[in-house]
């Protein structure tokens, strides 16, 4: 109606009443399609002003020298990716390549690492930090954000080079749309990321990245932590056969749907040991469902909340997993190779890479054969599901093969591998 | 104004009482004139139509390629998000908002000659207490009907009649919304040009039958699969 009303408006303005033009079908339409787009302009423009042009400033920082030309940039967007970084930042060190690391969080453990060759700096977060991110000069810049060009993080004219890394031993199936399609290169785990961005490439008609495999750099880090041997079974008093209950958070996340059901069949069952590992953020955005079901099934025996940052104790605790789409999945497959049961949670694919993508991606696929994908349905038979999951153990070590080769090959050299491919894209700069 | 007069819309009145007079005088009869000269205009505007035509095609189907992504991205994102995602989305496809404006240049290119016929045939006084066919006097409005105390116009219905069709032929390519808003403008016309000289109402009914065959033939050329770059 609006345009019926504005086509009037117009039409007077152009015309007048002493001059009735005539506008057939074809150019009634134009004039309508016109003013549509007329306006539409006018709305783009004006957001995009105010967008750009009217900015809240975060925490402000003292400003890095931004006409110093870096060599190698790290950036983080804090601790939580500390050990994704860490095995590069080693290497780099080692090999005497002069790198700058960035963070946006002050609690960063990389702000007191000791490096040699390696410096540190807190640029601030939000807006503080793109800021500085796209004022930069450096020959190439690493890091987990995606998005850039996208979003707020732009691709500076004074970098030679972006490269992403990739962040978990998922695929980039779940990352939201375009989210690689800027950079340079991408430092994956697996194959399946190779293809899928070949896929997205193909269908976008986006320049060719350089893909290189070099594993899961934060696995290296929790596989080397786990060879130290600090861990033992000692949460329990008693040794039992143990489940890991470690779900995602939000309201589709297997505690906030079926938390009391599930806690009041295992408790009930003598036989097991249960560690309950919410996602740290359900305290938050669910702490209701989280209080309540902490004041019904509290610490015992037999029964563990797992409330620390550390996943790695939980996991070596338990024999057996159950989870819904979280990262964790896949962490605690390659690190034990132990059964994970997953309660299919609807994975919302709109808004992300994984919608422009013809198949499922292999994370996904492989849910079914890491152990048993669940429904509501079978939570009354959950016990003896655990319990033959349990029974085939053994059956596991193909399809971890499997998905060792689509998600995360060559464990242990994953920081080696990412630092000879920095070092490349620095050789060919020169 | 003078001067945007004597630029836009002067020369087409002129080229248009070159046409009436010289087809005046080989045929010798204003009505038929009025009808060939509605023809001419009609063929010497095809081109200029048809480029019109394409350009608003070529806005439409890009805006039909990226329609899904973009009600993705509303129903997932919100604000400044979606603003960045969309504007992406535009990015891929070579396409920014601005590039609609191209849907204006064939409004403009053919404005003048709308307001060019309006101003010729409403002053033309040769056509003064001329009859044609069934019509009395083709500067008056036609007052065909006679209807209790009233008499009402024939001619803006014929001409709508007409108009509608067309616009039915048209509406193929459009969308729903889009198709209601023409029928809505053709009936709006109804009411605007019903009190207009018939000779006025016999140019555009047609105008609007030419307009019509040349519909059906943009149609079929417009309806032939456009490009599309998948993403």
């Amino acid at each position: 109606m609006l345009n019926i009303i504005l086509v009037f408006l117009i039409y007077f303005m152009f015309v007048g009443d002493n001059a009735h033009a005539y506008l057939d079908p074809g150019s009634g339409s134009m004039l309508i399609s016109a003013l549509v787009a007329l306006v539409t302009i006018v709305i783009y423009m004006a957001k995009s002003f105010v967008y750009d042009k009217v900015k809240v400033f975060g925490k402000k920082s003292d400003l890095p020298d931004l006409h110093r030309e870096y060599n190698v940039v790290v950036y983080s967007e804090g601790g939580q990716y500390w050990n994704v970084f860490l095995p590069i930042l080693q290497e780099l060190e080692a090999r005497g390549e002069s790198t700058m690391y960035f963070t946006s969080r002050q609690d960063d453990p990389g702000l007191t690492a000791e490096f040699k060759n390696i410096e540190k700096k807190f640029i601030g977060e939000g807006n503080a930090a793109f800021f500085v991110l796209n004022k930069l000069k450096a020959n190439i810049v690493v890091m987990t954000t995606p998005g850039l060009g996208v979003l707020q993080i732009k691709r500076s004219k004074g970098v030679k080079h972006y490269c992403h890394i990739t962040h978990s031993a998922g695929t980039c199936g779940s990352y939201k749309a375009f989210s690689l399609d800027y950079f340079d290169s991408v430092l994956v785990g697996g194959s399946a990321d190779k293809n899928l961005i070949a896929e997205l490439e193909g269908k976008r008609k986006t320049p060719a990245k350089h893909v290189e495999i070099v594993g899961c750099t934060y696995l290296d880090v929790l596989r080397t932590k786990l060879a130290g041997g600090s861990y033992s079974y000692n949460l329990f008093s008693e040794k039992r056969p143990t489940i890991l209950i470690s779900p995602t958070w939000g309201e589709h996340g297997l505690l906030y749907k079926y938390g009391k059901s599930i806690l009041n069949l295992l408790s009930a069952d003598k036989d097991f040991n249960i560690i309950v590992r919410p996602h740290p953020q359900s305290f938050t955005s669910e702490k209701n469902v989280m209080d309540d079901l902490l004041n019904t099934f509290p610490d015992n025996d037999r029964l563990k909340w797992d409330r620390e940052k550390d996943p790695l104790k939980a996991m070596y605790h338990a024999d057996i997993m159950i989870s819904d789409f979280s990262g964790i999945i896949y962490d605690y497959l390659f690190l034990f190779e132990r059964p994970v049961l997953t309660f299919k949670a609807q994975f919302e694919k709109r808004g992300r890479e994984a919608m422009d993508l013809k198949d499922e991606t292999p994370d996904i696929k492989l849910l079914d054969r890491i152990g048993k994908t669940l429904q509501e349905s079978d939570i009354p038979e959950l016990l003896s599901i655990v319990r033959t999951g349990l029974s085939e153990k053994s059956a596991l070590a193909e399809v971890v093969k499997e998905a060792q080769e689509a998600l995360t090959q060559y464990p242990g050299e994953s920081g080696k591998r990412s630092a000879d491919f920095i070092q490349s894209v620095l050789n060919s700069k020169k | 104004m003078n001067i945007f007069y004597m630029i836009f819309f002067y020369p087409i009145e002129l080229l248009m009482e070159f046409l009436m007079s010289h087809l005046f005088s080989l045929i010798g009869s204003y009505g038929v004139s009025i009808i060939l000269t509605s023809f001419s205009i009609n063929i010497i505007m095809i081109p200029v139509f048809w480029y019109a035509e394409k350009l608003q095609q070529r806005e439409r189907d890009i805006q039909a390629l990226m329609a899904p992504k973009i009600k993705e991205y509303k129903s997932v994102f919100k604000g400044y998000e979606r603003h960045l995602y969309i504007s992406n989305l535009h990015k891929q496809y070579g396409y920014h908002p601005v590039y609609a404006l191209r849907s204006l240049l064939g409004l403009f290119i053919q404005l003048p000659f709308f307001v060019a016929t309006y101003n010729f045939l409403s002053h033309y006084n040769a056509v003064a207490g001329v009859p044609f066919l069934f019509i009395g006097d083709l500067g008056k409005p036609d007052m065909l009907i006679p209807m209790l105390s009233l008499n009402v116009n024939l001619l803006p219905f014929v001409m709508t009649g007409v108009n509608l069709f067309s616009s039915f032929v048209y509406g193929k390519l459009l969308t729903k919304a889009e198709r209601v808003n023409i029928y809505v403008i053709a009936l709006f016309f109804l009411v605007v040009l019903y009190n207009s000289p018939s000779g006025l109402l016999l140019y555009w009914t047609c105008n609007n039958i030419f307009s019509y065959f040349k519909s059906v033939v943009f149609v079929k050329q417009l309806q032939k699969k456009p490009q599309s770059a998948e993403v």
